[in-house]
């Protein structure tokens, strides 16, 4: 799928740990920290990502150590990562089932 | 085991109590990340890729029933009901909340255990053999010492901000079980020509980004002088470590660039300045240790029909061949308990399986129990009586897996299932190899050999001394791992090398397949260890079964 991309910027999504269950979260288009990957903000210029990333410095209390992060939008049309490490966080570990893959499925009540 | 005094109780509980408002500052905003980082790591809390991690100290491996009782409490209450024992024979959870930690500390500290000097650049945990106190080949009880080096060096405040992380290993046995040449102190208590005790002493061993083997700085230390002498090597490599590259701050760097020689004539120096300032209290502090280490009144009921059932029946006869190892004492039995069941992760233990290994230890082994450096458990004196009945029980709680010291029995640090540092995962690469040579029946047939694998060049599993060594590294965004051959964790210490490039996540399992193919192959009889043949024949022949034209294609 085509995206309005800065040229040379390779799109990004803003990640961190929420600060009390150390839970990944992402920053959402509203400004929200969620938990999909998928509900992430696509930044597609790096002045966007710059700001969001030190607006997030301010957030002391809600996360930590956020970051930037390759990103594209995937088959579904909703982004995804690029990395493989970014592809656990976003899913938990491989070798249980627990983490973000285990609340998932809860949400869809399996 | 150690006993915890009211001040070591009191200095506990306000140490906690300090942990609690400063959590409760981070939550509020009080204080930001950069200040709260290096408080929590003080105590044990590291985030990592899902959550965060508590790393709880065990003191070289040694507890007893009511603490696995306290962690397996911990493990269902605060966490996601399991632990998982590492290299350095501590207990990690993987999913507690930055809330709910003070109270797990709490909870810890009511059984006298603790999460500090998990982290930070201080003496660390000190490991120690898992067999201390059983083995029959033991000269002395490593414990005591062990035990005294982790009480001078806590909150030593001289010591709490080495040039990096630092490390004791101890063994009272000339078989060393307790890897010490890789630690940047390793102690082996020894005895002189007139039969004197003391110590054979080894620094800037290690392993990582640059692995090296320990060096012997001090052929024989009277014990007297142990805290004076270990004091004078921390204040040399306190004052002369780099601080200025983290990649260089270890003591074995030290070491490596001021030579040996250097170093020994500045310690033995320090030594005799140092050697001043201890008057004997240290010694009378030592003997108090060593009266809460007197071995246990081990009842003299014979094997009890232990050979009869032996003899009768063939997966009790596997479980003893493999997982049990002799005890100073011949009625008994010193009893490993494997975490590597094929398949699954090793290291990890279920709350349930806690409290029944914590059950056993109290029942049938003096309340005394063990993480091994090798993720596994020990349960040291078992009379060979109640062999089968713990047997029995183990196999109920999936626990009887009958494989110590064989290809399964895999070290496995968490790798990218869990750790931010990771390159690649590893736990994967573990339960792939464990599965397929089971599946294979080949396991007994193959006989010793130590897998052990890193997600990283931190090199938690240890794989520079494991005969095969695994370790992930990221190739192009993909998983990759490189084989090390020729590495060796016992007193014949040796680093592993490179065989050759990488195998991708795909073709790791069909590589290690065409290892072991190749020593079946070229063993000279079943009684050739993988590590004898590795000595005998060289890189050479694995390097050609791997990099032959049809593995080639695999490499990645
Ligand atoms: S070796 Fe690397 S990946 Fe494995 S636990 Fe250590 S730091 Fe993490």
């Amino acid at each position: 799928m085509a995206q309005p991309t800065h040229i040379g910027f390779q799109s990004k999504v803003l990640t961190a740990n929420d600060l009390i269950n150390g839970e990944v979260v992402y920053l959402s288009a509203e400004g929200q920290w969620v938990k999909a990957f998928a509900n992430a903000k696509l930044f597609t210029n790096d002045v966007a990502a710059n700001e969001a990333s030190a607006q997030a410095e301010t957030q002391q209390n809600q996360i930590v150590s956020a970051f930037l992060t390759n990103a594209r939008i995937g088959q579904n049309g909703v982004p995804e990562p690029t990395h493989m490490r970014e592809r656990f966080r976003a899913n938990g570990p491989s070798n249980r089932f627990l983490g973000k893959q285990a609340d998932a499925a809860r949400l869809r009540g399996e | 085991m150690y006993r915890y005094s009211d001040f070591d109780r009191a200095f506990l509980t306000r140490r906690n109590q300090q942990f609690r408002d400063q959590v409760a500052r981070r939550i509020s905003g009080a204080l930001t990340e950069d200040e709260f980082r290096p408080l929590r790591l003080m105590n044990g809390l590291y985030l990592q890729l899902h959550a965060y991690m508590l790393r709880v100290a065990v003191p070289y491996g040694a507890l007893n029933s009511r603490q696995m009782n306290a962690l397996a409490d911990i493990a269902d209450r605060w966490d996601e009901g399991y632990g998982h024992i590492t290299t350095r024979q501590n207990i990690q959870f993987n999913w507690p909340k930055l809330c709910d930690v003070p109270d797990i500390l709490d909870a810890l500290a009511a059984v006298d255990m603790h999460a500090t000097q998990t982290s930070g650049n201080c003496v660390r945990a000190v490991t120690a053999d898992h067999f201390a106190g059983a083995a029959a080949d033991e000269i002395a009880d490593p414990r005591p010492t062990a035990e005294l080096i982790r009480q001078w060096f806590a909150d030593h405040p001289e010591f709490a901000f080495l040039p990096r992380k630092f490390k004791f290993a101890v063994t009272g046995s000339d078989h060393d079980r307790a890897v010490i040449k890789v630690h940047d102190i390793g102690l082996q208590l020894v005895r002189n020509a007139s039969g004197a005790p003391g110590y054979r002493v080894l620094i800037g061993g290690g392993l990582g980004r640059t692995p090296m083997i320990a060096r012997l700085i001090r052929e024989f230390l009277p014990q007297a002088d142990l805290l004076p002498y270990i004091e004078a090597v921390l204040a040399v490599y306190n004052q002369i470590g780099r601080r200025d590259n983290k990649y260089k701050a270890r003591i074995k760097i030290t070491v490596h660039e001021h030579k040996i020689e250097t170093i020994r004539a500045m310690v033995e120096q320090r030594f005799l300045e140092q050697s001043a300032y201890f008057d004997g209290a240290d010694q009378v502090l030592l003997a108090e240790i060593e009266r809460n280490f007197t071995p246990p009144a081990y009842k003299s009921s014979g094997s009890g029909g232990f050979e009869a059932t032996l003899a009768s029946d063939p997966i009790f006869r596997s479980f003893v061949d493999t997982n049990t190892a002799q005890h100073k004492n011949p009625d008994y039995a010193i009893v490993s308990v494997s975490l590597k069941k094929h398949g699954d992760t090793p290291g990890d233990i279920s709350s349930a399986q806690m409290r029944v290994i914590a059950k056993l230890a109290k029942t049938y082994s003096y309340d005394d129990l063990r993480f091994s450096h090798e993720q596994n458990i020990v349960l040291p004196h078992v009379a060979k009586s109640d062999l089968k009945t713990v047997h029995a029980t183990l196999k109920e709680a999936g626990l009887a897996t009958a494989n110590i010291g064989l290809i399964s029995d895999i070290i496995a640090c968490p790798g990218m299932d869990y750790c931010d540092l990771a390159t690649a995962r590893s736990i994967p690469v573990a339960q792939d190899i464990a599965n397929r040579f089971d599946a294979l029946k080949l396991e007994r047939d193959i006989g010793p050999l130590k897998i052990k694998i890193s997600g990283c060049i931190n090199a938690c599993g240890h794989h520079h001394v494991g005969h095969i060594g695994i370790l992930g590294l990221e190739k192009a965004g993909v998983e990759s791992y490189q084989i090390t051959l020729g590495g060796d964790g016992s007193e014949d210490a040796a680093i592993g090398k490179p065989v050759g490039p990488g195998f991708s996540a795909q073709a790791i399992l069909p590589a290690i397949e065409t290892l072991i193919d190749t020593y079946l192959d070229l063993r000279g009889d079943p009684s050739e260890s993988f590590r004898a043949l590795f000595q005998r024949l060289g890189m050479t022949p694995f390097k050609h079964a791997l990099y032959g034209q049809e593995a080639r294609t695999n490499a990645a």
